[in-house]
């Protein structure tokens, strides 16, 4: 008996859900600011990843409304309630809407102290709003833009270089999960989109460009003691994460060390007969610091 | 015992904090015990043979509860939080008689909690309104009884979940929550059903039992599970139809 069936019934705990990879409505895969960190009165463009894979959705018309909030969350919280519930408030300045749903906004002037507690890596973020509707559906994404105070090189978005399907002999499985070193990869930006086998189970494999895990500078210590603070030098985490509109990924976020990914499109598949074979992927590749890059492949099964 | 009695009783309690609160990297050492006041008011009475019937209204005064520190600055817990407790309960039970013997008890509660002062009082997470129980046993000629339960109480406090984000920063939802457990799982209730096989021996006492826990298998919410956006849930259930066959000695 498999010992997931095994472990259900010990706990009649498990669930059936359907897998956040799986792509089959209107979703916010990304939001992508450029540049990914902004100093106080410069712009940054605003690029929204939407998809909407509805199956009763036939071209429908989705409208975007951007805002920028200027609340600081309790400590503790990611963002404020009042940013998800008041489309007017003091603190909500609407963003335009610009072609294909992107928007630009221009940092608002800020200091050290009014942006609320610095994350991990000594961030601070301004955090802008999307909502976006289509028929009855309406969805609230937030970027949390990075302000740049000036005391280090500011970040910059990683680039996503690759997006290969890896043959593999026996259905998706490598001997060794961790070996990026592959000579066969095909990659999937060719037009028409690559033919793979139907019903099989699919590895594929990410890659960023050089450099877009950059180093930055920590603070480490007891901040209420001076004199225990230090500074350190940390390398950026680069993680890929995958969505495809039919298929099981069994990895849903990888990374530079290991990026690949098996999708089993046995699994989740009511979509590939409807779109005669036609699976979308989508990479999303995000840095620790609020920079993230993405793209979209396409591949046929038959 | 008189047919009718009228019963009070104060009493001061301490508990010590849990182990986890008192570890030195991550709790607060200096952290001190739990203070309790209860008060109890009660009737009992002894109305027919083995009967007795026993009304208490109660409250509970809850001092230096330990919560968790509220800002960067503040120690990881303190002693700030503050309970109370009150209700009533009714019990009602019969002591053997004629090889019958067993009780209904409901108990109606409302226990609330604050983590300072200046709070208003919430509900406290393992609040439950309403609980019922009723137990019965039967002793059958050459050694067998047969006994049951059945429980109902009222489910335990949840803070519901009332909408949801994608954070594009972390590529994931994060839930919004309404008010803090104002909403409740579904009601728990369980029959439980026992069978028992006795032989006396001159020095000991062998017993077969077959216990059958959740006779009706009611799948009882433990918690909910939600989805990777939040829309939808499913109840984490509690322990399915289980029998249970064992066998006990005393000596």
């Amino acid at each position: 008996m498999p010992r997931t069936l095994l472990f259900c019934l010990a706990l009649t705990a498990c669930t059936s859900f359907r897998p956040e990879t799986l792509v089959e409505s209107l979703r916010v895969l990304d939001i992508k600011s450029e540049p990914a960190e902004v100093a106080s009165g410069s712009m940054a463009i605003l690029t929204p990843l939407v998809v909407d894979l509805d199956p009763n959705a036939d071209g429908r018309a989705i409208t975007y409304e951007w805002a920028l909030c200027n609340k600081v969350p309790p400590t503790g919280v990611d963002i404020a309630t009042e940013c998800y519930d008041d489309d007017v408030a003091d603190f909500i300045t609407p963003l335009p809407t610009l072609a294909g749903g992107t928007s630009m906004f221009t940092m608002p002037p800020h200091t050290l102290r009014d942006l609320g507690t610095p994350d991990y890596t000594g961030g601070l973020y301004v955090p802008v709003r999307l909502r976006i509707s289509a028929g009855t559906t309406r969805l609230t994404a937030f970027i949390k833009v990075r302000w740049a105070n000036g005391l280090q090189p500011a970040n910059q978005n990683p680039m996503l270089a690759d997006l290969a399907y890896i043959p593999t002999a026996d259905d998706g499985v490598l001997a060794d999960l961790g070996q990026v070193v592959d000579p066969q990869s095909l990659p999937l930006d060719g037009d028409p989109p690559l033919v793979l086998p139907f019903g099989g189970k699919l590895r594929f494999r990410a890659t960023a460009q050089p450099g877009s895990a950059e180093t930055y500078t920590t603070v480490t210590g007891n901040f209420t003691d001076p004199s225990t603070l230090m500074t350190a030098q940390t390398t950026e985490l680069v993680r890929f994460f995958w969505y495809a509109s039919a298929g099981n990924i069994n990895n849903a976020v990888t990374g530079e060390a290991r990026p690949d990914t098996v999708i089993d499109t046995h699994k989740y598949d009511e979509s590939i007969t409807r779109r005669q074979g036609l699976i979308d992927l989508w990479l999303v590749a995000h840095d620790e610091r609020g920079g993230s890059d993405f793209l979209h492949r396409r591949i046929q099964t038959q | 015992m008189p047919k009718l009695a009228v019963t009070s009783a104060i009493g001061l309690y301490n508990q010590i904090p849990d182990a986890i609160v008192l570890a030195r990297v991550f709790g607060s050492p200096a952290a001190k015990p739990l203070v309790a006041v209860h008060y109890v008011l009660g009737l009992e009475a002894r109305p027919w043979r083995g009967g007795f019937i026993q009304l208490q209204g109660f409250y509970k005064d809850i001092y230096d509860n330990v919560v968790r520190g509220e800002t960067p600055t503040s120690p990881n817990y303190t002693n700030n939080g503050r309970g109370r407790v009150y209700g009533a309960a009714l019990l009602v039970k019969q002591e053997l008689f004629h090889g019958f013997y067993g009780w209904i008890s409901y108990t109606l509660s409302r226990s609330e909690r604050k983590d300072d002062a200046e709070q208003p009082w919430r509900v406290f997470s393992l609040d439950q309104t309403h609980i019922f129980t009723f137990i019965a046993s039967y002793k059958l000629p050459k050694g067998y009884q047969i006994g049951l339960r059945m429980r109902v109480v009222t489910g335990n406090p949840i803070t519901p979940v009332r909408g949801s984000y994608y954070s594009a920063n972390d590529g994931g939802y994060s839930p919004i929550y309404g008010p803090t457990y104002s909403s409740r799982l579904a009601t728990f209730h369980q029959l439980d059903l026992r069978f028992d096989k006795a032989w006396e021996f001159n020095r000991w006492k062998l017993s077969v039992y077959l216990d059958i826990q959740n006779l009706y298998y009611a799948k009882n919410p433990e918690g909910l599970a939600y989805n990777y956006d939040f829309t939808q849930t499913q109840r984490i259930t509690g322990l399915p139809f289980l029998p249970v066959l064992g066998i006990r000695g005393d000596f």
